[in-house]
């Protein structure tokens, strides 16, 4: 039998629950500190390098429930490739669950500006859905922020991609 | 902390251009063109950002983001509230008792969790109920799991059930594992595992006819018995498939069911168990030396001998090796072969000295810096998540018992956790010094001399900045002295405009008396200035509709810029520095504690290494003892040394 408690203590690591962090109060408050440090470096990133004054910042989310499963997304702003994403099916499902995708930030200089995106994915029936929108802006003093969003319209079975200003 | 910003190192008078600045800015807000786009302003972005991480298993990405909404003040609603306590649990740092009272909160008042939508609220708890599990807070996890309903999607379900089980084996809750047990897929590895523990539950309490079915329930391996496990009959079990995971359980399972028929001396089911173990897992040298045990135990010495020498044969230093050494010269010496036995233990002392050599130069090395961290393995996502933490242990060095022991485990993912810490503040010490780099535009910038020269790189900037404002002005200023005539000679207001045509006769009396002014006047320039400022002015009152594309851009290009330099004016002097500051406390903070956890671990190790040793020396002893015995065939050493000696070595 002592072989046998001894074997129960190797299965019970292998095979319980993982192992918790020392309960020590110094490694919680340290792990704890750490992680503001990282919410501050990642304000300081955006308030030293995307100012409000010239911040464009796109985020993307989806607002149908199955008419649409977005795959790619691709956004032009004045005729140039800004960004072409490829999402996987752990990221549509994050969407699909109210998450936002910040997929964009960087600067704009003020004036007129023209931002084309293009959504590509499946329908209910599993057939392709491409939908597009043009949107022409002036960037002023203002951070220019949008969300980009797969729509589905009142009694309607297909979506549409809105844009919507923050 | 004070803060030093360029506002405060500047002069009253460039205050007051300053407070001109600003109240232009408040005055003249920019109209915008006609948009077909309706501006609702979104709430809680940074919130909905943060769910995208957690719902994608993200969970310190999430975090980070949850912090950094709160730290631009968004005000988390109910349910990131709940994600943010229930990351907070999940990376273990709630001892402060404040995640407990939120979790109390929302455990008594479920209809604020209710607010939810079913399948969110399921996984949110299902998250917290892991968080739970993992820090070893039984009861709290089960408070979780009792918030669980039926809309936890199907994708976790066996990991749900895999916990629940377990959960009920800890706290022996009979209805809550069957529930467990009938729900997850027998095709599931967590099947087998949640079979195998409870197993070992049963074992504890001496039920060894339970634990052996069990165990056989962990060491399926046909695709028909697989099935006949299911509980419900449209359960879908996938095709059987050989994984390294699902072949170590299997292994394991079959070690332990041997184990349990030795010790209830049916040694040919026992034989039988041993001889299903593979050759090539972790748990091989034990089955080999258990087959060799058996053997001997039925009386079949040659048998024992010949699998002991295959494990003496074994190039793993591991201490089941070490005793098919000693067990293969004691099976020659019991067959009546003395000479061979005296090889055999001679072969063995050779082993066990090179043994010694090597565990005790591995001593010397343990007491070297950076030791321990050289042999933990990287496997960490990030700081924080350690996952499974393993230990590339020396040649030589073997003692599964207490590596795997919770303790000693628990003892690595502390210092694992705080090698991550420390790496990643090291990480952001080099990165805060590119961004000082990048934004100071001043490649020569180092850690060391960013500290006593940020407050100068500011003012550089800031100066920089402004000259652009003032560019951009002078731009402003020449396109509206060059456009006020046309403005007004066709404008097509009348008498709405009469203010400003009244401002505009005065504007034209004052240019006229300002060109009577000898250019070189002392007092030009700043009348020029005051001037065109006024003609800025009068335009900016016209309203953009009026101003051509140049001009707008260019008023949108000012205005942006204004307020860029009021940002940089407000911003503080040693910002980066103060950060760089803070991050070396950290740091500093994390290399104390990591001494503290390598001592605690680096003792652990050594009495580990310390009791090897002596187990090492003891065979050394042994076989010493035995060479002498059997040299002299007279010696029938009886001795108290050479009695303990057997004990210890002898099955």
């Amino acid at each position: 039998m002592k072989f046998i408690l001894y074997f129960a203590m190797v299965a019970g690591v292998l095979f319980m629950g993982a192992a918790s962090a020392e309960n020590s109060k110094t490694l919680e408050q340290l792990k704890k500190d750490t992680v503001m440090i990282s919410a501050e470096m990642a304000q300081l990133e955006d308030e030293l390098f995307h100012p409000k004054n010239k911040q464009l910042a796109l985020h993307f989310a989806i607002n149908t429930k199955l008419s649409f499963r977005i795959s790619e997304l691709k956004v032009l702003l004045d005729d140039n490739e800004l960004i072409h994403k490829h999402y996987t099916a752990r990221q549509t499902a994050a969407l699909e669950r109210g998450g936002v995708d910040k997929f964009y930030v960087g600067s704009l200089p003020t004036g007129e500006h023209k931002l084309v995106a293009f959504i590509s994915g499946t329908d209910n029936f599993g057939l392709p859905v491409k939908r597009a929108l043009t949107h022409q802006f002036t960037k002023d003093s203002q951070a220019y922020s949008v969300l980009l969003s797969a729509e589905q319209p009142k009694n309607a079975s297909y979506a549409v991609l809105g844009l919507l200003k923050l | 902390m004070k803060i030093t910003t360029i506002r405060s190192l500047l002069s009253a008078g460039k205050m007051t251009k300053l407070a001109a600045a600003a109240l232009l800015i408040s005055t003249y807000l920019p109209v915008g063109y006609a948009n077909n786009i309706i501006a609702k302003p979104e709430q809680n972005m940074l919130q909905r950002e943060a769910l995208f991480y957690y719902h994608q298993g993200e969970y310190l990405h999430a975090l980070t983001t949850l912090e950094y909404a709160k730290l631009k003040g968004e005000k988390l609603n109910v349910k990131t509230n709940l994600l943010h306590a229930g990351l907070v649990v999940h990376f273990d740092f709630n001892s402060d008792d404040n995640t407990g009272k939120i979790f109390e909160r929302y455990f008594k008042q479920q209809s604020a969790a209710k607010h939810l939508p079913n399948a969110e609220h399921d996984y949110v708890f299902f998250v917290l109920m892991q968080g739970f599990y993992q820090q070893g807070n039984l009861d709290k996890a089960q408070q979780a799991h009792d918030m669980i309903g039926d809309h936890l999607l199907p994708k976790y379900s066996d990991e749900f059930y895999y916990l629940s089980g377990e959960l009920a084996i800890a706290l022996d809750n009979d209805k809550q594992l069957t529930m467990a047990k009938q729900h997850i897929s027998p095709g599931s590895i967590k099947h087998r595992y949640l079979a195998f523990n409870h197993a070992i539950k049963v074992l504890e309490q001496q039920d060894t006819e339970t634990a052996l079915a069990l165990l056989s329930v962990s060491a399926v391996t046909e695709q028909n018995e697989l099935e006949s496990l299911a509980y419900r009959g449209n359960m879908s079990i996938n095709a059987l498939r050989f994984t390294e995971q699902l072949n170590a359980i299997i292994d394991r399972a079959y070690l332990a069911k041997a184990y349990i028929y030795s010790d209830l001396k049916d040694y040919d089911q026992a034989m039988a168990s041993f001889r299903q173990v593979t050759l090539n897992s972790i748990d091989t040298e034990s089955a080999m030396l258990g087959m060799g045990k058996v053997a001997y135990y039925q009386n079949d010495l040659n048998s024992a001998l010949a699998v002991w020498q295959q494990l003496a044969a074994r190039d793993s230093g591991s201490s089941y090796v070490n005793q098919g050494y000693m067990l293969s010269a004691y099976a020659l010496d019991r067959l009546g072969k003395p000479e061979q036995a005296y090889a055999a233990y001679q072969n063995a002392l050779q082993h066990f000295i090179e043994a010694k050599g090597s565990l005790t130069a591995e001593r010397a090395r343990m007491n070297q810096p950076g030791y321990l961290s050289s042999l933990l393995e990287s496997s960490s996502k990030n700081f924080l998540e350690v996952g499974q933490v393993s230990l590339r242990l020396p040649k030589g060095i073997d003692d599964y018992a207490q590596i795997a022991s919770p303790e000693f485990q628990r003892s690595l993912t502390a210092l694992k956790q705080t090698e991550g810490l420390r790496l990643q503040l090291a990480v952001w010490q080099r990165q805060l010094l590119a961004m000082a780099q990048r934004y100071y535009v001043d490649s020569s910038i180092t850690l060391e001399t960013l500290p006593t020269s940020e407050i100068k790189l500011a003012e550089k900037l800031l100066g920089r900045e402004k000259n652009k404002l003032q560019d951009i002005d002078n731009s402003l200023n020449r396109l509206t002295r060059q456009l006020m005539g046309s403005y007004f000679s066709e404008d097509n207001l009348g008498g709405e405009q009469k203010g400003l045509l009244s401002a505009y006769n005065r504007y034209q009396t004052l240019e006229a008396a300002l060109d009577t002014i000898d250019v070189n006047h002392k007092d030009y320039s700043l009348l020029r200035e005051r001037l065109n400022r006024v003609a800025g002015g009068l335009i900016w009152h016209i309203g953009d509709y009026y101003l051509t594309p140049e001009m707008l851009a260019t008023k949108n290009a000012l205005l942006a810029q204004q307020k860029y330099v009021l940002e940089l004016e407000n911003r503080d002097g040693q910002l980066l520095t103060k950060k760089l500051t803070k991050i070396n406390q950290q740091l500093e903070q994390a290399e104390k504690h990591s001494q503290t956890v390598i001592v605690s671990v680096t003792e652990r190790f050594e009495g580990l290494l310390v009791s090897q040793l002596d187990d090492i020396e003891d065979y050394i002893t042994h076989s010493e003892l035995a060479m002498v015995r059997l040299r002299d065939s007279r010696n029938t050493d009886k001795s108290a040394v050479v009695t303990k000696l057997n004990e210890k070595v002898l099955p």
